[in-house]
């Protein structure tokens, strides 16, 4: 039986094929293909050596960073600490460490190496450099400070007291970023011209009351003084963050509008930014957290030979001009089902093995402060009606 | 023909489908479609590898199962293939008066080359299994050819020279079409492989002097090469004092857009001007209103004006040209070897096409060597 369809093509337009035939690629292949780190040991190492960390703050994300502490092989929960009663005995009770009750009391004890600090944005920089000034090493949340100057301050007690300091930008990690990183590496975009981030999500009024879960509820995370912006400083950091691990290109100026629309907040739910990176490279950023429809997550990197998308985080398609690794050319190769490993668990791990390999660790406060300039740099275009240059890094070679 | 009657009645089939069918038809039709052909027309298939594109403005090299030949084709281990640059880089990029505006992919490019036979079809008595031969190839090996598309090669004559035989046979036609007569002077505007061509067959036509032109100095060397031009210039150099009179025949070898109001200016009255090879959007002049001197022809010279048969004197047949451009080869009248200036293994394809794509100006004469890809007999 003929099927007669809608779609029939009118006689003497072009017939001529306009997509890219599009292949998946199973994980097997990219496991056979890419040697990344999930293939291969983890290295430990014996308890006496592993790197003690005190976890201060155990609301959403501090609990999932502390399960992902004790994830980590060379890394232990030694202590918690929160000022929610309530929270810190959960705490103590899922890691059966002691609680600490003030801050303090958790910086005096000595099976304390470093700590991890998950807290409101305006609390990372006291409790940083208080860390820094007693000699443990800061794995911080993102972003590193509320403002650039708090990230300032942090940078330089951390380099002063001559502890590590590295922030959870995690996302680094994830296995569609790691692989994007190599095909730029290995020229298959050619050079970079255009970069796009996209995020729509919604974030509704029991959020802004109350985090995900509610488990440490506050409303800082409303408040420009509290937060120092909304979704832009909260969520498109990850992605301002490995789109420069990724392409190694970092932005020279930028452009900004935002608003708030849709929530009781101070802080803003849609904002656009435009982009230009040193190489001359531009980009933009689209992110609203009052998009009611499926939530959407994109980046798109594209160059002179080819174009390659990171979706939902861990998902990556890709289009080049260049063969690369016996893929033909001139086709789009889909990656669609990436393992997902715990991410912020390798973190923790890189860190704690670069501290007793006594070797420069990966995410650094460099980066954490680029991050918080470009951030910084947005939000004060919009603010000023202008084009902000973003101000460069002042000391090269600091921690 | 029975397996293109199939494909002709499927394309028109396919318009009646919505687009996934259509999609998974094409797929299944890419997989099926050698199979199916051998069996439907008694023929073999052949392992071969192949510079194709698969998409637009991106090539690539790899193997394939290909069909064998016909009753009048013959099987030819390929050992040399030329690009054609002009043509190549217009149809890659879609650029107007390419032979197809905007090819469809996968397309397979290349038409010059030469080789060795390895089979020969039932009708074929011009060859034989052993026979050197050059002509219409595509950039593959072993590669398919139409018996008369191929020409002997002379013994004495390298392969990778004879390898530019379809590429003189288009430079040949269009000195033909300007009916050079001695000491009429030559101005030949473009460098490339054609232009190239052009210095050499128009000196040989008794031209003199002949003048190459080009943008830049980049391609001096050759254009000044054995049997080359007796002057170059570049466009900038080019003023009263150079044109004088104007140039008895002009011929416009860039295979650049509107070139034709520029390279008229440069004839003397009377004179003609010759648009050799695939003019790419050639423009237009007021007769007696612009630069033009009066009384100027204009002569298109493609190859497909060429006689089937019936040769005369201003136009030979295709294989008369064919065996005139070997026989120059064998009686060291014309010299190539110097115009080769990039000898590339075909699985640099992608790299080569780069350059290509980007107009690098130091590009004359690509040669695709396959002998790392020959069969074993």
């Amino acid at each position: 039986m003929l099927l007669i369809s809608d779609h029939r093509t009118p006689k003497g337009l072009a017939m001529k094929q306009t997509t890219s035939p599009s292949f998946r690629l199973s994980r097997r292949w990219f496991t056979w293909k890419i040697d990344f780190e999930e293939g291969t040991p983890i290295r430990t190492l014996p308890p006496e050596k592993r790197l003690r960390v005190g976890v201060v703050g155990g609301g959403d994300i501090g609990l999932r960073n502390a399960n992902s502490v004790r994830a980590a092989p060379a890394a232990v929960v030694s202590a918690v600490c929160d000022i929610n009663p309530a929270v810190l005995t959960d705490l103590a009770r899922r890691f059966k460490v002691p609680a600490m009750p003030g801050y303090e009391r958790l910086l005096a004890r000595a099976d304390v190496d470093a700590v991890l600090i998950s807290v409101p944005h305006i609390l990372h920089a006291p409790l940083a450099i208080q860390a820094a000034q007693t000699g443990k090493h800061v794995l911080l949340e993102k972003p590193l400070g509320l403002h650039l100057q708090d990230a300032t301050r942090i940078v330089e007690a951390c380099h002063e007291a001559g502890v590590r300091l590295t922030v959870n930008f995690s996302f680094r990690y994830r296995l569609a970023v790691e692989l994007a990183r190599q095909l730029i590496h290995d020229g298959v975009l050619g050079e970079i011209c255009g970069m796009q981030i996209r995020l729509f999500q919604f974030k509704g009024a029991s959020y802004w009351a109350g985090g995900y879960t509610a488990r440490a509820a506050g409303d800082w995370r409303a408040s420009k003084e509290k937060a120092g912006g909304g979704i832009l400083i909260n969520t498109v950091c990850h992605a301002i963050d490995y789109l420069r691990y990724c392409t190694g290109l970092e932005v020279t100026r930028t452009f900004s509008e935002y608003g708030t629309f849709a929530s009781s907040v101070e802080v803003e739910d849609v904002i656009v930014v435009t982009s230009q990176y040193d190489n001359g490279a531009v980009g933009s950023i689209t992110a609203s957290s009052c998009w009611r429809a499926t939530p959407s997550d994109e980046v798109c990197i594209w160059g002179t030979h080819g174009a390659l998308k990171i979706e939902e985080n861990n998902k990556l398609s890709f289009w080049s001009a260049r063969r690369w690794r016996g893929l033909s050319p001139g086709k789009e190769y889909h990656l669609n089902k990436l393992a997902e490993i715990d991410y912020t668990a390798k973190w923790v791990q890189r860190f704690a093995m670069a501290i007793a390999d006594a070797e420069p660790h990966e995410i650094t406060g460099k980066d954490g402060w680029i991050n918080n300039a470009v951030i910084e740099a947005a939000y004060r275009s919009r603010d000023q009606g202008q084009v902000v240059e973003v101000e460069p890094f002042p000391w090269e070679g600091a921690a | 023909m029975r397996h293109q009657q199939l494909k002709e009645t499927l394309k028109k089939l396919k318009h009646y489908f919505p687009p996934v069918l259509r999609r998974l038809g094409v797929q299944t039709w890419r997989i099926l479609e050698v199979p199916l052909a051998a069996a439907l027309e008694r023929r073999s298939i052949i392992d071969a590898h192949r510079v194709f594109w698969p998409a637009a403005e991106v090539a690539d090299f790899d193997r394939f199962k290909i069909l064998g030949p016909t009753a009048d084709e013959v099987l030819v281990e390929v050992a040399f293939t030329v690009m054609s640059p002009g043509t190549e880089r217009a149809q890659l990029l879609g650029l107007p008066g390419a032979y197809e505006h905007i090819p469809g992919v996968p397309y397979y490019p290349g038409y010059s080359g030469s080789g060795e036979i390895i089979a020969v079809g039932k009708r074929v008595t011009e060859f034989q299994v052993g026979d050197r031969v050059a002509g219409r190839i595509q950039h593959g090996s072993p590669a398919v050819v139409q018996e008369r598309f191929l020409f002997r090669v002379p013994d004495g004559v390298a392969l990778e020279e004879a390898a530019f035989t379809e590429l003189g046979i288009i430079g040949l036609q269009g000195i033909r079409k300007a009916r050079i007569r001695p000491g009429e002077s030559i101005l030949v505007l473009g460098q490339g492989l054609i232009g190239q061509l052009a210095n050499r067959l128009g000196h040989l036509d008794g031209g003199a002097p002949v003048v190459a032109v080009a943008r830049s100095k980049a391609k001096a060397p050759e254009a000044l090469g054995k049997g080359g031009a007796d002057r170059f210039l570049t466009v900038e150099e080019m003023n009263r004092e150079s044109v004088g009179e104007g140039f008895d025949v002009v011929i416009e070898a860039t295979g650049a857009r509107n070139t034709l109001p520029f390279a008229s200016s440069l004839a003397r009255a009377g004179g003609r001007v010759v648009g050799l090879g695939t003019p790419r959007g050639w423009g237009s002049i007021n007769l007696g209103q612009d630069d033009s001197r009066p009384g100027i022809t204009v002569i298109g010279a493609h190859i497909s004006g060429m006689p089937q048969e019936d040769q005369s004197d201003g136009l030979w047949t295709y294989r008369g040209e064919g065996q005139l451009f070997l026989d120059l080869l064998a009686r060291g009248k014309l010299f190539l070897d110097d115009l080769v200036t990039h000898r590339v293994d075909p699985s640099q394809a992608g790299e080569i096409y780069e350059s290509l794509k980007a107009g690098d100006s130091r590009m004359i004469g690509v040669v695709f060597d396959w002998s790392d890809y020959a069969s074993d007999k």
